[in-house]
């Protein structure tokens, strides 16, 4: 367990869940949901993981940020989930990772031209299929730093890895999305 | 630091790339694409394609929890409703009657059912408590018979023991009749000596002609 000298601030943040729930749900969801493919479970996982941080927020003690011991919490969830066999069948059968191409409209970009959402998209489109071909760690790892904009130091916090271990994770993931956007191998 | 190698050209190597993209910019690095166009647009290409999946994220996480918040507000009052006026909304759908009277049906058919099995239980209770009340009597009426049994017994013993008794004192009486019957024959056949020699007669000496007192016999 991550452990931290709380802040005033933090403490205020942790004692209300209505306040973490705010702040945190989005990111944790888009975390969770790219993580595991899977928005059902990631709705779920981000669920759990805010009720545990806030009836755990006692044992922590601002060593890091929350949201670094969020992204903890939600890892060894997302883990504690992808154990278990009625994951690992439903992994099989139906992937149904967050379909970016609905999100179309969505994309803020009201003085770009609507080619350039198209091949804004579409990169989108190719970023998430590489996810996909990465293993757990890697599209973790890559996440936290390329979505959540993570430092390396916090992404060793949050999954517990050494320094070397996250580079080299995050080393293979960048080549992986290279090569689906048409890299040198 | 490797550089990557294709053909001539050197070009930056997967870690150098990924320092790149990760924010690292080390001289090194600069130098090579100011000078390497294809590393230079690559860089761009990826770093660009990683930003959009970035921005479309975030915005799809974003609406996603705005539209969790907004089921959640407009679950709240119904929930509020339902606590407070559950009772009218009850009444206004022909489901909950529908149930309801489903529910009374169901509730009839059981207590029907119980009762019948009650009664049925109950006849079946009086039958075994006449049945019991029979055998009682008939054990009643045998111990009644045995008494009589016992009281005739006693009577016939009682009955032996007057008869017996009064045998005894008819034979008691028999004997004291005869007792008496012999003393007046003894008395008539001495005042009947004196006037038979007055008058010549010869007095019979197997007293034959002489009359005595009948003796009297069960």
């Amino acid at each position: 367990m991550i452990g931290c000298a709380m802040g005033e601030t933090t403490l205020t943040e942790l004692d209300d869940i209505e306040a973490l729930n705010r702040a945190y749900r989005a990111r944790l969801l888009r975390f969770v949901a790219y993580s595991t493919g899977d928005v059902d479970l990631a709705e779920t996982v981000v669920q759990d993981c805010l009720l545990k941080a806030y009836n755990g927020r006692e044992s922590f003690r601002g060593e890091c940020s929350v949201y670094t011991w969020l992204a903890h919490i939600a890892g060894n969830l997302v883990r504690d989930h992808q154990r278990t066999r009625r994951f690992q069948f439903w992994r099989r059968v139906q992937k149904t990772g967050p379909d970016l191409s609905e999100l179309a409209g969505t994309l803020a970009s009201g003085e770009s031209s609507a080619e350039t959402q198209m091949l804004a998209r579409e990169r989108a489109r190719e970023v998430s299929a590489a996810l996909e071909t990465l293993s757990e760690n890697q599209r973790r790892i890559f996440l936290m730093r390329f979505v959540d904009e993570m430092e390396l130091q916090e992404i060793c916090q949050a999954t517990g890895m050494r320094m070397s271990t996250v580079k080299t994770h995050l080393h293979r993931a960048v080549k992986a999305v290279r090569l689906r956007l048409g890299g040198r191998a | 630091m490797e550089d990557h190698r294709e053909g001539n050209a050197v070009h930056l190597s997967d870690e150098q790339f990924a320092e790149l993209l990760m924010g690292g910019s080390p001289a090194r690095v600069q130098a090579h694409l100011a000078e390497c166009a294809e590393c230079r647009a690559e860089a761009e290409r990826v770093g660009g394609a990683i930003g959009d999946f970035s921005e479309q994220s975030r915005l799809w996480a974003e609406q996603w929890a705005a539209a969790r918040a907004l089921r959640t507000a407009a679950q709240t009052p119904r929930a509020e409703r339902a606590s407070g006026l559950a009772w009218l909304v009850w009444l206004v759908r022909p489901q909950a009657w529908a149930g309801a009277a489903l529910a009374i049906a169901l509730a009839v058919g059981i207590g029907v059912t119980i009762e019948r099995e009650h009664s049925r239980t109950t006849q079946a209770d009086a039958a075994k408590t006449q049945a019991g009340v029979a055998a009682a009597r008939v054990e009643a009426t045998t111990v009644q018979a045995q008494a009589a049994k016992a009281q005739a017994g006693a009577t016939m013993v009682q009955t032996k023991a007057a008869v017996q008794a009064e045998a005894a004192v008819q034979s008691a009486t028999l004997k004291a009749d005869n007792a008496l019957l012999s003393a007046i024959d003894g008395e008539l056949r001495a005042d009947e000596s004196a006037p038979a020699s007055l008058y010549g007669l010869a007095a019979d000496a197997s007293g034959e002609g002489t009359k005595s007192a009948k003796r009297i016999s069960n």
